[in-house]
């Protein structure tokens, strides 16, 4: 038995893959979710060995469900836009059903799935280059919750080990990510490496101080001090 | 480049005119009986042609200073002058031009020739301000042929119409009736932008109509997710609205605004009399963390130069959770 999740925010794009698949009984579906956040839930309470994803959904796409996801499963995206197969393609999806399709197509995409879960292949992968960049919104996870955060609203962000704190609007949120990553997927020309431990939003940037000899601080809008190397001057001077 | 010169087939046949003009000119001022005609063409015809090249010029300031934006004085003086001037060249380079050919113009034939040369030139002028009116009439319609081709192109949204396919198929399963139902709609919705798209103007309840078609298919897809409010007062029902005005806006309300909401939202479209106009608004819900967007997007900036084409206001309100479009049009 392969047990699966259904996500798509439209219900009758849901009913038909229940339709669909209840004709191939070695599939069991075991949740059906409407937005990216049910999923990822629903992922790591069930762990199925696939999930069709639909891509354009409310805040969490299907993408960043992926993303989000500490176990991955096999994936079949579902989709009216074909602008996203490269994308699909990389992180190791099994197969793109562009929407609408046949029953015939359907089967197809099934036995695939089917061999590929039977043979053990490896799952979907993150991928930097499936993201698309700059940027726009960062998501979190904490045990259960997860949080979705515009960039635009990012005061600075910190390094610590394998993890990244990033500050917005007086919180904290933790994400398992490098800095150098993080850094690589943001606007250049608004997130600025002040630090080889930090990243600050020019926008929450309220002014520069010097702070000892040859070194300098950064003063947020906020009130929060970030120290600021020598390169990292010289990037913000080119910048302002 | 001058509407003239630019081909070769009009240049022709403003020369054919002027050619007429000459020859007619050299025969009744010239008294060919006395001098022979061949002598009143040679001497007539080539200073003439050479005049209709001068006058061609006259586009420049035409293009220079339009009717509606310069003062009659200051009009009436600069063609006047200019009129004056090159005139008066060309009666001097007439006379030059009659010496050669060994002949004598005479001072009453000298002041006819400058009246004439007076005359051709303000004639010109008003001859190229006729031009530049038919090209800006040509202009405006390209403009307005574009913009409804866009406003065509940006509706039939293939995203739209693949997911309502999906939705047909899946409900043939499901629901044969409610399939049924959304054929029905989409094969209306098509018909009427199709219909409604080459029409100038169209009344603001086919429009609305329009609108309704699509809501009620977005209805199926997003099923509780899509609330809507419609206000529209009585009487205005009849007003005529460009076409396909308030569709993309209806459109962008839930593509940019309820189809990123978890939990939905309410698309508001209202319509009010305005003085002798109407006035339409178009309000959806929107996430307050949505992706701040670079500029304008295409199907906006493509209706605020459509309403601006047709006389009308645009007004836009984009606040953290609410979004809103407001039109007058005349």
């Amino acid at each position: 038995m392969i047990t699966s999740i259904i996500v798509d925010d439209e219900e009758p794009a849901r009913a038909i893959l229940r339709e669909y698949l209840a004709d191939h009984p070695q599939f069991a579906v075991v949740a059906e979710c409407a937005n990216g956040y049910e999923a990822v839930k629903a992922v790591a309470e069930h762990r199925p060995d696939l999930v069709f994803l639909d891509i354009q959904m409310p805040k969490l796409d299907g993408f960043d469900v992926l993303e989000l996801l500490d176990r991955k499963p096999h994936v079949v995206f579902v989709t009216a836009y074909d602008e996203y197969a490269i994308r699909a393609f990389e992180v190791h999806a099994i197969d793109y059903l562009l929407k609408p399709y046949t029953a015939a197509r359907f089967a197809e995409v099934i036995a695939h799935a089917e061999a590929m879960v039977n043979r053990g292949a490896p799952p979907a992968a993150n991928s930097a280059a499936a993201i698309r960049k700059p940027l726009q919104r960062i998501a979190f996870r904490d045990g259960g919750a997860i949080d979705v955060i515009p960039v635009q609203r990012i005061d600075y962000i910190e390094a610590q080990d394998d993890y990244v704190h990033v500050y917005a609007r007086g919180q904290r949120h933790i994400k398992q990510q490098t800095l150098g990553e993080l850094e690589a997927l943001l606007d250049p020309t608004r997130f600025i490496r002040v630090h080889r431990s930090y990243i600050v939003n020019l926008e929450s940037l309220a002014k520069v101080e010097p702070y000892a000899k040859d070194s300098r601080v950064a003063v947020l809008k906020d009130g929060a001090k970030i120290p600021v190397s020598r390169p990292g001057y010289e990037r913000l001077k080119g910048l302002l | 480049m001058h509407p003239i010169l630019a081909n070769r087939a009009r240049l022709a046949l403003y020369l054919l005119g002027w050619l007429v003009l000459a020859v007619l000119l050299g025969l009744l001022v010239m008294e060919p009986e006395r001098s022979g005609v061949v002598l009143a063409l040679t001497l007539i015809v080539p200073p003439m042609l050479a005049y209709a090249f001068v006058c061609l010029a006259a586009w420049y300031p035409v293009r220079a200073m339009p009717l509606e934006r310069s003062g009659t004085a200051a009009l009436i003086a600069s063609h006047a002058f200019a009129a004056v001037a090159l005139s008066g060249v060309w009666v001097m380079a007439l006379g030059t031009w009659a010496r050669y050919l060994g002949t004598e113009l005479g001072k009453q034939r000298i002041a006819a020739f400058f009246v004439t040369g007076v005359l051709l030139y303000l004639l010109s002028v008003a001859f190229h301000y006729m031009l530049a009116g038919l090209e800006r009439e040509l202009d405006v319609r390209m403009l307005a042929r574009d913009a409804e081709l866009k406003a065509l192109k940006a509706q039939l949204d293939p995203h739209f119409l693949f997911n309502s396919l999906n939705s047909i198929s899946s409900l043939c399963g499901s629901n044969p009736a409610t399939a049924r139902t959304l054929t029905t709609l989409l094969a209306e919705y098509l018909r009427k932008s199709l219909r409604t798209g080459s029409a100038e103007t169209v009344t603001l309840s086919e429009e609305l109509e329009l609108v309704s078609s699509y809501l009620a298919i977005e209805r199926i897809r997003f099923g509780p997710r899509l609330e809507l409010v419609q206000e529209v007062e009585e009487g205005i029902r009849g007003h005529r609205v460009p076409p396909l005005i308030l569709q993309p806006l209806v459109e962008n309300a839930i593509k940019h605004g309820i189809a990123h909401l978890l939990d939905g939202g309410v698309v508001q479209i209202g319509a009010r009399r305005d003085g002798a106009g109407v006035r339409l608004d178009v309000e959806n819900a929107c996430d307050p963390d949505r992706p701040q967007q670079r500029g304008e997007n295409i199907g906006l900036a493509n209706t605020r130069r459509r309403v601006e084409m047709f006389d009308g206001r645009i007004e836009v309100l984009d606040e953290p959770a609410r979004f809103r479009v407001t039109l007058w049009l005349p």
